[in-house]
């Protein structure tokens, strides 16, 4: 019986090039989280810190998917972290959601899409970044945030129907 | 896969964010430092504290890692089972209590919970196959995997209980609301849809061990449904609620088909650490006698009935360390883990562990044969 192997951390077989890591990835986790968070400055903060966790379990960290799916995990969670706390803050869990608060010198194009993000579900909204913006499959997205991969394509569903809408898109495009 | 056009706004929105990675790596290494000294210290203090709370036996098993209960129940059978470690590997297991052997049968990371057929000579999984998935029968120890229904979009399947065909839940195609319930013939290869279920998102499905209906655990496509469990007749009759009215996950039926246990979501969201609480439950089939087994502020889930109907699997972090409680409830959880599995009899008491895992490690039954 090989029971250690349930709690033995996994032992990458070859080192992390943890810098060649953060310089590919780096830019598309910062804009990510900040369109999860609805936020230009806090994006980059965030990808900081998911990289710092990154950075501290690298001896665990099996290849470069394993840590692409980390740190976009780990900044996802952050983001949404930071909207919780940001709604809760004022008006109560059920309260209404502030508006963000970066307005000075943000594109058209920028307020346009937080705007219309800010109509999802948090959960939408950290799909709809992953696989719309950070360009990874419905496996990926599910094992980044933990949920089944129907549960992603539903979330896509939704989150897609209601952005067309906001966005003035014209119906298009499938899963 | 990606929408074009909202990639294409997303991107003109936030690509013009500046970023200087350089700089950021820079910064990172000068705090990873600064973070290795303050752990240090931090380590040191609360290693005190937990010292003076916790009693070394309590400590042993957490530092020990994945185990055997060491005076468990008289458990017969052998268990199927997901061993998640870290997010990064998922893989299917088999358990027999008899022999105490534990042996992996699926080492793929995309698949839905293994079932075994009713006279537990096969087991059945769906899992990706190129672009969709598709739905994988072997021998109950993993060996002679072989696919059937390719192209259908499998996504979850439950035996039929004279084991020649296999009801699934079809991944949605395309912007419709629901999902599909059908039924594949292993046999003769055919395929029944079943319209009854038509309009729900579907994420789970069981079938009933007399063969006369399905459960199905999903919602109606509409923001404020909640996940709840219904019943598919399959002599024609209308689908009709079970438990509708409390958020509901995984289920499982009793061997004689009176019950199903199920786990549900003990607080109401949009209460804080609300994806994480649940607790396991049975009602009856008639839909009476709905009762809680488990009352916790944590994570006991996925129940999966014993063969002879005296024991329910579930998993639980009820002896997760402290920290991995928190990492477990927390948003900005990383690692959800320490969740081990127990049994318990089908009233909530005896509940005995079965197998402990260490922080970061995750181990869910689902599905139980003699």
């Amino acid at each position: 019986m090989e029971l250690s192997a349930e709690h033995t951390p996994p032992v990458a077989t070859t080192a992390l090039d943890f810098d060649g890591c953060f310089r590919d990835l780096f830019p598309g986790v910062a804009r990510a989280a900040a369109l999860v968070a609805r936020d230009r400055q806090l994006g980059p903060d965030i990808a900081q810190e998911a990289f710092a966790r990154l950075f501290e379990r690298r001896d665990r960290i099996e290849n470069v998917d394993h840590a692409r799916n980390f740190v976009y995990r780990v900044a996802i969670n952050l983001a949404r972290s930071h909207v919780r706390r940001r709604v809760a803050a004022p008006f109560g869990l059920s309260g209404p959601e502030r508006e963000t608060d970066d307005s000075t010198g943000s594109s058209a194009a920028w307020l346009d899409a937080v705007s219309a993000l800010g109509d999802l579900s948090p959960k939408q909204r950290a799909c709809i970044v992953l696989v719309d913006y950070a360009d990874l499959d419905a496996a990926s997205a599910s094992a980044v945030l933990g949920m089944a991969e129907a549960t992603v394509r539903v979330h896509l569903l939704r989150g897609r129907r209601a952005l067309r809408a906001r966005l003035d898109l014209p119906e298009e495009g499938s899963l | 896969m990606t929408d074009s056009q909202i990639h294409d706004r997303l991107h003109r929105a936030a690509d013009p964010i500046d970023i200087d990675p350089e700089a950021r790596l820079d910064a990172l290494h000068a705090g990873a430092r600064a973070r290795v000294r303050r752990r240090r210290a931090g380590g040191l203090a609360a290693g005190v504290a937990v010292g003076l709370l916790v009693s070394v036996a309590a400590w042993q098993m957490r530092t020990s890692g994945a185990r055997v209960a060491g005076a468990g129940p008289d458990l017969a059978g052998t268990i199927a089972y997901f061993s998640f470690q870290d997010g990064a590997s998922l893989s299917a297991r088999a358990r027999t209590f008899d022999g105490g052997s534990d042996t992996p049968l699926v080492a793929e990371s995309n698949f839905s919970p293994v079932e075994f057929s009713p006279d537990g000579t096969q087991l059945a999984y769906a899992q990706r196959a190129g672009d969709g998935t598709a739905m994988t029968v072997a021998n109950a120890d993993g060996s002679n995997a072989h696919e059937v229904g390719q192209g259908l979009g499998a996504e979850q399947l439950s035996w039929s209980p004279d084991g020649t065909r296999l009801a699934f839940i079809a991944q949605p195609g395309g912007d419709v609301a629901g999902n599909d319930v059908s039924i594949l013939d292993l046999t003769t290869g055919e395929v029944t849809h079943l319209p009854g279920a038509d309009g729900y998102w579907w994420d789970q499905i069981a079938w009933s061990p007399d063969g006369s209906q399905i459960a199905l655990a999903g919602k109606l496509p509409q923001p404020d449904s909640v996940t709840g469990i219904y019943l598919l007749p399959l002599d024609g009759n209308a689908l009709a609620p079970l438990k509708a009215d409390a958020t509901t996950e995984f289920m499982d039926w009793s061997p004689d088909g009176s019950q199903l246990a199920f786990s549900v979501r003990n607080v109401p969201w949009p209460a804080d650490r609300a994806d994480y609480q649940w607790d396991v439950a049975v009602i009856d089939a008639d839909g009476s006698g709905f009762t809680q087994l488990t009352d916790r502020p944590g994570w006991d889930n996925f129940p999966v009935w014993s063969p002879d109907g005296q024991w329910i699997a579930f998993s639980s972090d009820r002896d997760a360390s402290a920290a991995q409680l928190e990492l477990n409830g927390s948003p900005d959880a990383t690692t959800f883990g320490g969740v081990g599995m127990y049994v318990m009899r089908p009233d909530g008491s005896d509940v005995q562990p079965v197998l402990l895992v260490g922080d970061g490690a995750f181990v869910v039954a689902t599905d139980w044969m003699a």
